[in-house]
């Protein structure tokens, strides 16, 4: 299989921590050029919305965050974009309550619900299933 | 207020056993009443043989006692009986006249009650209708309309009452319709009860559940917060130190053993968290029970142990399981705790046996899980099944001290108990009860 290469991806987390331990993932798969990270949901959506912003292709999203949590920031988002060029959006969350699966499930820019930590494995996942060509 | 009394012996107008006429049949020496209905009634004074003859003629129910009698009698005849009965069983009477329905007659206690002196009151049906209250007195004019029309709709309902000091007062208001020939209504007996403390206790009651409801809710939140909101941090730190393991060697040889140290810690809060959020989620969720075959899931539950069984050579051996109603996850993660804390607390140059047996009682099924183990001394038998209760420091044995915690609370959602016995040095049996009326 030809493997994906990703222009751009961002990441949405409170954690300093978990951005961090992220962007190592992501950096070490070599598989990435640009990672812009944000520690608040809103400044992200902010960024991500204005009209001259750069394609992104994936982004990563926590969900319990201060000011504007992953759900909201998900609402937000799909309310500005055209959701048929919006990027791959991966829920990150510790939360194993169906309650926040089935929340997830609800929009439609969601493309899929993880449990952290996000591994190596789960990126090489989500490279094929969503970016593999013909995906 | 307005009442019902159900049709009493002696009282209504209409009773089928109202006593008519008393007579002495010579041929048995026996004193016979006769009632209305045709149905004889015996002075129990009499012989047994004569009586065992009569008494084999007539149905059971239809032979009251003498005593029964004797008390039905005399309150026709003594009006101090009736005062006392109603004064002793009841907090004031009334009785209306429906014909000339301004006229009502109400008895001392009735206005005592409220805290009235009845000399200031007059006998009139309008003396109490500004102190009961609105929404009460439609309920009761509502019933006293439809008790007359169907004398087996019942009048008898809570009112409330303001007191003259301003409270309120209770009362359970029941009422009979005395009616004329033709059926028409023509007075109105009532009988008041006071239920104020009855009342009050049940308000308390429900101010103590909703509180108790709002406290069990503010505990799942915490319980919530604290396996979620602490995991991620700790999930975060974990993954971290696992980072920094990967580059262990540019660390000295105390920096290495502070860090062996650091993901030890981790991996123990990692458990702690684990376990109270299987307590919780245990706790939160209502359970559901079905058929479950015991013996397939212990079997089952050996397997999942996997390694811990087969690293210590375990001997677990179970015989006669029933198949029973029951949680099946909880049932599961039961057998599984005590089966771990079974093979765990078995000394190591010992090979640990496990029998797992079940007994039927009338009601329940009685479980052992039995080991060769370490024992518990009596004096921790009480408190081994609290929260976080450890009787051993982590490197002596590891555990989050939530699995007897979780098997206790299992227990209790079926309705059963969980207790043990133990030589100490020798082993210990677990048992518990899981009721076969789920």
């Amino acid at each position: 299989m030809a493997h994906a290469y990703l222009d751009r991806v961002v990441l949405i987390d409170d954690s300093t921590a978990d951005l961090f331990l992220n962007q190592m993932v992501l950096e070490e798969s070599g598989r990435v050029s640009q990672i812009d990270t944000y520690t608040y949901a809103d400044e992200a959506l902010a960024a991500l919305t204005t009209p001259d912003a750069p394609p992104v292709d994936l982004i990563l999203l926590d969900i319990n965050m201060p000011r504007m949590n992953g759900f909201e920031f998900a609402e937000a988002y799909e309310a500005a974009v055209d959701l048929d060029t919006a990027p791959v959006i991966l829920m990150l969350s510790t939360s194993k309550h169906e309650e926040d699966t089935r929340r997830a499930q609800q929009y439609a820019c969601i493309r899929a619900y993880i449990n952290k930590p996000f591994t190596a494995a789960q990126f090489t996942a989500v490279l094929e299933q969503h970016f593999a060509p013909g995906a | 207020m307005i009442p019902s009394m159900p049709p009493s012996p002696g009282l209504g107008t209409a009773s089928p056993m109202l006593l008519t006429r008393c007579a002495c049949t010579p041929d048995q020496g026996l004193p016979h009443l006769t009632t209305s209905n045709g149905h004889g009634y015996f002075w129990a004074k009499a012989s047994t043989v004569g009586l065992t003859a009569l008494f084999t003629s007539l149905p059971v129910a239809a032979v009251a006692h003498y005593l029964k009698h004797e008390l039905y009698d005399l309150v026709q005849r003594d009006p101090a009986i009736f005062e006392f009965l109603q004064a002793g069983s009841l907090d004031g009477i009334w009785y209306w006249d429906l014909t000339d329905p301004e006229v009502e007659w109400m008895s001392a206690r009735f206005w005592q009650v409220f805290g009235y002196d009845p000399a200031t009151k007059p006998h009139r049906a309008d003396a109490w209708q500004d102190m009961i209250h609105p929404d009460d007195l439609a309920v009761a004019l509502d019933n006293f309309n439809k008790h007359c029309a169907d004398p087996d709709h019942p009048y008898d309902q809570l009112v409330r009452y303001r007191h003259q000091d301003g409270s309120m007062v209770w009362v359970r208001c029941r009422g009979l319709a005395i009616r004329d020939a033709d059926g028409t209504p023509i007075r109105m007996l009532g009988a008041h009860t006071e239920v104020t403390a009855l009342k009050e206790a049940e308000a308390e009651l429900e101010r103590q559940n909703l509180a108790l409801g709002q406290a069990n809710a503010e505990l799942k939140q915490f319980a919530y917060a604290a396996s979620h909101d602490l995991r991620n941090p700790l999930n975060s730190l974990t993954a971290l130190l696992e980072r920094l393991d990967q580059q262990r060697g540019a660390l000295d040889a105390t920096g290495q053993h502070m860090l062996t140290l650091a993901t030890n810690m981790a991996h123990r809060m990692q458990d702690l968290m684990e376990g109270i959020s299987q307590y919780s989620s245990l706790t939160n969720r209502s359970i559901s029970f079905q058929r479950v075959d015991v013996a397939a899931l212990v079997a089952n539950v050996v397997k999942d142990l996997g390694t811990l069984v087969s690293e210590r050579e375990a001997a677990v051996t179970w015989a006669d399981l029933p198949t029973l109603r029951a949680h099946a996850p909880g049932l599961q993660q039961l057998f599984q705790n005590l089966i771990a804390n079974a093979v765990k607390f078995t000394p190591s140059e010992r090979i640990p046996r496990v029998r797992i047996t079940a007994t039927h009682t009338p009601y329940a099924w009685t479980f052992g899980v039995s080991d060769n183990g370490i024992g518990i001394a009596p004096e921790h038998h009480a408190k081994i099944f609290d929260l976080f209760a450890r009787l051993h420091n982590a490197s002596e044995y590891a555990g989050s001290g939530l699995g007897l915690a979780l098997c206790r609370r299992i227990i209790q959602q079926h309705g059963g108990r969980i207790w043990l016995t133990s030589t100490p040095g020798e082993g210990t049996t677990f048992f518990f009860t899981l009721p076969t009326t789920l």
